[in-house]
């Protein structure tokens, strides 16, 4: 995915800094064991993210083993347990980096048309295993395809494929999601959809792709399109749009029954997304380079 | 003499509000027609076509007397309502599609089905539109005000309050560390040590990631 879900880290707990390294290493290990070893690069904090919720969700507690990693094969650091929430999650890892690097080589991202076929093998196995998952994905693609060729003015309903594509594969996976888990992961799902689109809005435009917020607020020459300029001169939708979608996420988090990893779950609700708002609404560009 | 608004938009008594305005429409694409001839047809026409907007408000008017008296005919709002309360969100807005008199209430009750959807942006659009068609209606006044303090209502106010007594306070209310945000600005000299620290282990971290290790305990 996009590598928005992230903690906090400068103002977390070390312990958990490290239950929350433990996850990110088991998704790993697991990935690196289930395909080719390549495969185990999809690793991203999204999906880590994910497999402590759908564990708090399930009232899991994974078991925590010491084990070296591929990168460092001198030290023993301690990693979740393979067991079967994280497999599920390193296969919608799978799906979901499958299908990202498909839509980006629709869009025109030519250099990402050599490493689809590194990773189709791992994406069947993982089709096999959750087709309902891939069905999801495949059919809220589709809808936003759909909703790209026809320049959807509205944000909302542009986010909307992404934001239910989110909800309905936890929901495949765990089918312990009550009222207030699926509105947060809606909300999540959107604040991800949203936040990729105001980082790359500049590059859309220049490329000719659809950007939901140049579609709804942009009008004038393409040419002459200043990202600064934009920002400042729509903050209050764009503000409004993160804000209220953020506070109502963290309202549904807030009632949510956690479980397993509360303290990884609430530094990246509490503290990591504002995080992200914030420097969003200052301009800043995202310095990492966007994963897979 | 005031004619009957049925007979001018040519249909009969006990018509649907689909096709009252199927009608409306009907005429009116007739009569623009005419609107630019010279002479005696283009005035007539003009004549018409107000006559027409007439008719057609107050056919409206009528079925929407006539529903709530019998009860029948197209959803009323009380249903919908009731939907809503009920969480029965795609057979309100289904509801609220087949209304075609689109009054201020009809607007506030599509904001409540956008903010169940979590379409906040759309859910304001509705919202400013009902407060345009009724200024002076206070339920739509506070919803929207209630809607945009949703927008301040974020940690940003806590995490000052909070942020001399980390460990202690944080979170007591619903029992969740982090809820009281982060002292992320609050710079003194305490902060500069734990800044170094932190700066130290996010260097140990980057080894790591390269293979090498600069804290050896973590």
């Amino acid at each position: 995915m996009f590598g928005y879900i992230i903690p906090d880290k400068m103002n977390m707990y070390i312990k958990d800094f490290t239950s929350f390294r433990a996850y990110y290493c088991g998704l790993c290990k697991s990935l690196g064991k289930s395909g080719a070893p390549h495969t185990r690069f999809l690793t991203n904090y999204d999906t880590t993210f994910l497999s402590v919720l759908i564990h708090s969700l399930e009232e899991i507690e994974p078991e925590i083993k010491k084990g070296v990693c591929v990168l460092n094969p001198l030290k023993k650091k301690p990693f979740a347990a393979d067991d079967e929430i994280t497999k599920k999650v390193a296969d919608l890892t799978a799906l979901f980096a499958y299908y990202k690097i498909k839509d980006d080589v629709i869009d025109g991202k030519r250099g990402r048309a050599f490493i689809k076929p590194l990773f189709y093998s791992r994406y069947k196995k993982a089709k096999k295993r959750l087709p309902q998952a891939d069905a999801v994905i495949k059919r809220e693609y589709e809808r936003l395809r759909e909703l790209e060729k026809d320049n959807c003015r509205s944000v909302d309903i542009a986010a909307d494929p992404f934001a239910v594509m989110l909800k309905d594969c936890v929901k495949t996976i765990t089918d312990k999601t009550d009222i207030y888990a699926e509105d947060f992961l809606y909300n999540l799902g959107k604040l991800v959809y949203l936040f990729d689109a105001i980082d790359d809005i500049d590059k859309d435009i220049k490329r000719g792709c659809y950007n939901p917020f140049a579609a709804a607020y942009f009008e004038g020459d393409k040419s002459k399109f200043n990202r600064d300029e934009f920002l400042k001169e729509n903050r209050d939708k764009i503000e409004f749009l993160l804000t209220v979608g953020y506070n109502k996420l963290r309202e549904d988090y807030d009632k949510m029954k956690i479980t397993v990893g509360e303290g990884v779950l609430s530094n990246t609700v509490y503290l990591g997304l504002p995080m992200q708002i914030e420097r969003l609404l200052k301009g800043e560009v995202k310095c990492a380079k966007t994963r897979l | 003499m005031r004619e009957d608004p049925f007979v001018i938009l040519g249909i009969k008594r006990g018509a649907t509000q689909n096709e009252i305005y199927e009608a409306y429409k009907k005429q009116r694409a007739r009569f623009s027609e005419d609107l630019f001839k010279e002479g005696e047809t283009g005035a007539e026409a003009a004549k018409m076509l107000q006559k027409l907007d007439l008719a057609y408000a107050e056919a409206i008017e009528e079925t929407h007397r006539q529903a709530t008296v019998t009860g029948t005919g197209e959803s009323t709002y009380a249903e919908i309502r009731a939907d809503l309360s009920n969480k029965n969100i795609d057979a309100a807005q289904l509801k609220l599609d087949s209304i075609s008199r689109r009054d201020a209430e009809w607007h506030y009750l599509y904001s409540i089905v956008y903010y169940e959807k979590n379409w906040f942006q759309e859910c304001k659009k509705q919202l400013e539109i009902a407060c345009d068609m009724e200024p002076d209606n206070q339920k739509y006044k506070k919803a929207l005000d209630n809607l945009n303090a949703k927008m301040s209502k974020s940690g940003k106010k806590e995490q000052f309050e909070t942020s001399t007594r980390h460990y202690g306070a944080t979170g007591a209310t619903n029992g969740r560390s982090y809820a009281g945000g982060a002292s992320r600005r609050s710079g003194d000299a305490a902060d500069g040590c734990c800044t170094a620290c932190y700066g130290l282990l996010c260097a140990d971290c980057c080894c790591e990631c390269l293979g090498g290790d600069l804290i050896r305990c973590c």
